[in-house]
């Protein structure tokens, strides 16, 4: 049987189906061990009770909010990767310029 | 992708509204549960819900098609909920990065203790829904995203990795520890 502390790290790829079929019997083989069936089972059971999380339903009055922020507003014109870094470029420059000039004021 | 949502896309980059409402109303409803799991109140997830499908219309243009619409959707979310914790104080989580402590004595209680059959280990019990949803709240950023994703809304590992951009490997540990971490928290309500 395997020790406890590989059986804890393998219980997520037991439980998700994702151990080779040497290790998979392996695990099996722990749960003629007390805590490692009671692990095991109460493991198995908080994944199951995370999945049964229902969905809350989106309320109306969000939708229609957003859909008139969306009406109001215009995509933004799509820029071809070249074209972006040279925008980009010329920020950057204009920046080091401004800052250059503000320097210059300083002193 | 499918054929109707790469057309819905089109429009979209058109500026048909339209055409990007359908593309909200498929998507919607996951985007607000994934919003609503990582900010844990609904004031916050109407906000970051609003801000994620207002960036996504300003960005359309930008959407190439490499990935699914909806990794993109998530990345964006995403994005917008990592800016909202910069601009905030920073909100108290548990560590989950130290070993896991294989055998204590808390272990020890745990022993015969197999509360998976209890009658109240349902989720029709209101007080455990409300324990799972502040386990999950108190658990680290990176943990939280993935248990979300995973376990609340079904995806396989694969899709988890391409919308967090982390390595598969990273994908199974980090669910491991948020399942072992939620495992641990409910044993102890379940201990009274």
């Amino acid at each position: 049987m395997m020790d406890y502390e590989k059986f804890l790290q393998l219980i997520s790829d037991f439980l998700d189906d994702e151990l080779d079929f040497d290790l998979e019997r392996e695990f099996e083989e722990s749960f003629d061990d007390e805590f490692c069936r009671c692990y095991f089972n109460t493991f198995r059971k908080t994944v199951e009770l995370c999945r049964e999380i229902e969905i809350e339903e989106i309320p109306q009055e969000l939708h229609r909010k957003l859909i008139i922020r969306i009406e109001k507003e215009k995509p933004l014109p799509y820029l071809p990767e070249p074209l972006r870094r040279k925008k980009a470029k010329c920020v950057v420059r204009k920046t080091a310029k401004s800052s250059r000039i503000k320097k210059g004021q300083n002193r | 992708m499918k054929e109707l949502e790469k057309q819905l896309i089109e429009k979209s980059k058109q500026g048909n509204t339209r055409a990007f409402e359908q593309l909200i109303k498929k998507h919607e409803s996951k985007i607000y549960n994934l919003l609503l799991g990582m900010s844990g109140n609904k004031a916050s997830a109407e906000d970051l819900f609003q801000e994620t499908f207002l960036r996504a219309w300003r960005k359309i243009k930008t959407f190439k098609g490499n990935s699914d619409f909806s990794t993109w959707l998530y990345r964006i979310a995403f994005n917008n909920v990592l800016m909202k914790r910069r601009n905030k104080k920073k909100i108290h989580t548990i560590s989950i990065d130290a070993p896991v402590v294989i055998y204590d004595k808390e272990t020890n209680r745990d022993f015969a203790d197999d509360w998976s059959k209890s009658p109240v280990a349902t989720s029709e019990n209101e007080e455990l829904k409300n324990r799972i949803s502040k386990a999950i709240k108190s658990l680290p950023e990176k943990y939280k995203k993935v248990l979300i994703l995973r376990d609340i809304e079904g995806m396989r590992n694969e899709e988890v990795k391409k919308i967090l951009n982390i390595s598969l490997a990273s994908v199974k540990s980090r669910l491991h520890r948020a399942r072992l971490y939620l495992r641990n928290n409910l044993s102890r309500y379940f201990r009274g």
